[in-house]
């Protein structure tokens, strides 16, 4: 087991420091005495000495070793965190102490079940250094759950306090009392974030904990026998929508049914994850090579877990701005047979109403927070009147209300740049991030292709050049296909869907020129489906070199 | 009128759908008058005889064009009496 002698060492006296001086409040609550008040006070200075030390040690081994591997410093980052809390939890029993003064009568405290919080926070003491020691998972959670625990017992001693204020009696004793039983509790907040310390160490990942006990359930549904300690669970990815995704491996190979080694186990709200299993379920049957499998699913109160298979290879961008341009085109050459297989297999007579003006009624705040002046105020210039942008997305709203797409696809949804891999090895495409899924327009997702290229913060020639180039593929690619399929309204259509998502694009663009140049475009595409009203819709033109920037 | 007063308005446009304004604004000159307006905020301009005309344009790397029109005058302070026609003299 890897040490840092000294540091360790140190860790060991402060945390039977805490242990004892948690002890010592006990004694202190039961039988108040001056010599015992005076030895907890001094022992709190040499508790903060010992944090301090452990605290430079920390810093100064991870500033100086330059030898230290990822699992080191994860162990000293924990040592440093496990130290800081029970500082505070010495402090905490100080606080108590110290209210204990403010009672006229130290018996009345007694009424009420401070003892069996004090025994479980001496519990969860006694085990952070065997934990530590050992690795032991396990008792790592066992000091997470000390929280809940404590928090239950806050709970029916405050009721009770409560209460006994409303008769009105002994009020500032009662009061008194509140507080120390506030302090107990503030404890248990501690120990948890020491338990969380502890689960960082061993596993070498800052996981809540309860993500990891979703995590923990997903993979006993998912029929994996190893217990959790055995998989290296790895964050790769963090999201902008409020998932948390993170890598499962195994850690050595055996003979299990499910390839656990290389899984993506997901954690968010129950909405969002089932609609993506659903999904998943769904374009497995049609396409099973094309999207993960899933492993496990698993829903506790307000969120959902889920286990699918890791999928190997690029996503999209890395490929349009890293990779070599015969690669990219192969790439690209893999993306539109996949695509034509989609559409064709999926193609449906039944005509989708589109809503792509909705989308950014729907969004329009997100837009004005970050970006205050982003809607146009109705204008005048001499005679040329100037129409807001709210009576543009209203005129443009009644428009789209009376164009179809004529026919239906399987879409994916959110067909962003960064939610399509490539495996170069296998040739192939793996769709990621499909919890929005559904019959639609194929319009939706070519348009959200192109305007996640364009959007790329990207300013350098060569490379624009080359975004420019995954554009033009793509979108020439979706229009033939239109045309084979008849599609009169491809144009329109695809003005509208890019009327939008050059205006929801900026609410994750801070850069306010380039932010600028999208809510312009976006504007310019509303002002010339306006100017077409009067003439066929299957005339309308899409503006040339609206998506280069 | 006292105070600094600003008007802006940017956009994409065409060549078609910028004729327009163009046009607009060549109207304004011929009636001397251009409103520019933007919900409750309003400027009135009064090109008169005398105004600066000045035209920049740009072409950098062979693909960036810039056209840049100015037209600036100043207002008159004093309005000049025009004398009378008739002499009067009295005794």
């Amino acid at each position: 087991m890897l040490t840092f002698e000294g540091l360790e060492e140190n860790l060991k006296f402060i945390a039977m420091e805490v242990e004892n001086q948690t002890r010592s409040t006990v004694n202190f609550i039961n039988q108040p005495s001056r010599k015992l008040y005076e030895s907890i006070i001094t022992k709190d200075d040499y508790i903060d000495n010992l944090k301090t030390i452990i605290e430079n040690k920390c810093f100064s081994i991870i500033h100086s070793e330059k030898s230290l591997q990822k699992k080191d410093i994860n162990r000293i980052r924990s040592i440093q965190t496990i130290s800081v809390n029970l500082e505070r939890i010495a402090d905490f029993c100080v606080n108590i102490v110290r209210q204990m003064s403010y009672l006229e009568n130290y018996r009345m405290l007694q009424n009420y079940d401070y003892d069996a919080m004090m025994t479980e926070i001496l519990k969860a003491l006694s085990k952070i250094l065997p934990v530590l020691g050992d690795g032991n998972l396990t008792g790592a959670l066992i000091i997470c759950k000390t929280e809940f625990v404590l928090d239950q017992m806050y709970k029916t001693n405050f009721d009770r306090l409560m209460f006994e204020i409303k008769k009105g009696l002994h009020i500032p004793e009662l009061i008194t009392i509140l507080f120390i039983f506030r302090y107990i509790e503030r404890i248990g907040d501690s120990l948890l974030n020491i338990g969380e310390a502890l689960i960082f160490c061993i596993i070498g990942e800052k996981i809540k904990i309860e993500q990891f006990q979703a995590l923990e359930t997903t993979l006993s549904k998912s029929g994996i026998k190893e217990t959790i300690s055995e998989i290296d669970f790895q964050s790769i990815w963090g999201t902008r929508s409020g998932c948390r995704i993170g890598r499962v491996g195994q850690k050595e190979n055996n003979d299990n049914a499910i390839d656990v080694y290389g899984s993506i186990f997901k954690e968010g709200v129950i909405r969002k994850i089932s609609a993506e299993k659903d999904s998943l379920e769904r374009w497995n049957q049609l396409f099973p090579d094309l999207v993960a499998k899933v492993y496990g699913y698993h829903e506790e109160g307000e969120n959902a877990s889920l286990l699918v298979e890791y999928l190997p290879g690029c996503t999209l961008d890395e490929m349009a701005l890293t990779s070599d341009l015969p690669y990219l085109d192969n790439a690209l050459f893999v993306l539109q047979q996949t695509l034509m297989e989609i559409w064709e297999t999926t193609l449906s007579p039944v005509p989708a109403d589109t809503n792509y003006i909705q989308e950014i009624m729907d969004r329009k705040e997100d837009v004005q927070r970050v970006h205050a002046g982003a809607f146009r105020l109705k204008q005048q210039l001499g005679d040329k009147k100037i129409d807001s942008t709210e009576a543009l997305l209203k005129q443009c709203g009644i428009i789209e209300s009376c164009i179809q797409a004529p026919f239906s696809v399987l879409i994916h949804g959110d067909f962003n740049v960064n939610n399509i891999l490539y495996d170069h090895s296998n040739q192939k495409i793996h769709f990621i991030d499909l919890y929005r899924s559904k019959d639609f327009d194929y319009v939706k997702d070519v348009s959200v292709f192109l305007i996640s290229n364009f959007r790329m913060p990207v300013f350098d020639a060569g490379l624009r050049e080359r975004l420019n180039h995954v554009i033009e593929n793509i979108y020439l690619f979706a229009r033939n296909f239109a045309r084979r399929h008849n599609d009169g309204t491809f144009d329109i259509r695809m003005a509208f869907a890019l009327a939008r998502s050059f205006f929801t694009s900026t609410r994750f663009e801070f850069n306010t020129a380039f932010s600028k140049e999208m809510l312009l475009r976006s504007h310019f595409l509303m002002e010339k489906i306006l100017a077409h009203q009067g003439r066929p819709w299957t005339d309308f033109q899409l503006p040339a070199n609206i998506f280069f920037f | 009128m006292s105070g600094d007063q600003k008007f802006e308005f940017d956009s994409f446009q065409d060549n078609t759908s910028i004729q327009s304004f163009l046009q607009s604004l060549l109207e304004g000159f011929a009636k001397k008058k251009i409103v520019l307006s933007s919900e409750n905020d309003e400027i009135i301009l009064h090109p008169d005889a005398l105004v600066r005309f000045s035209v920049k344009a740009k072409k950098k790397d062979g693909v960036k064009n810039e056209l840049g029109i100015k037209i600036s005058w100043k207002d008159p302070k004093i309005e000049l009496k025009a004398p009378d026609k008739t002499i009067k003299i009295s005794s």
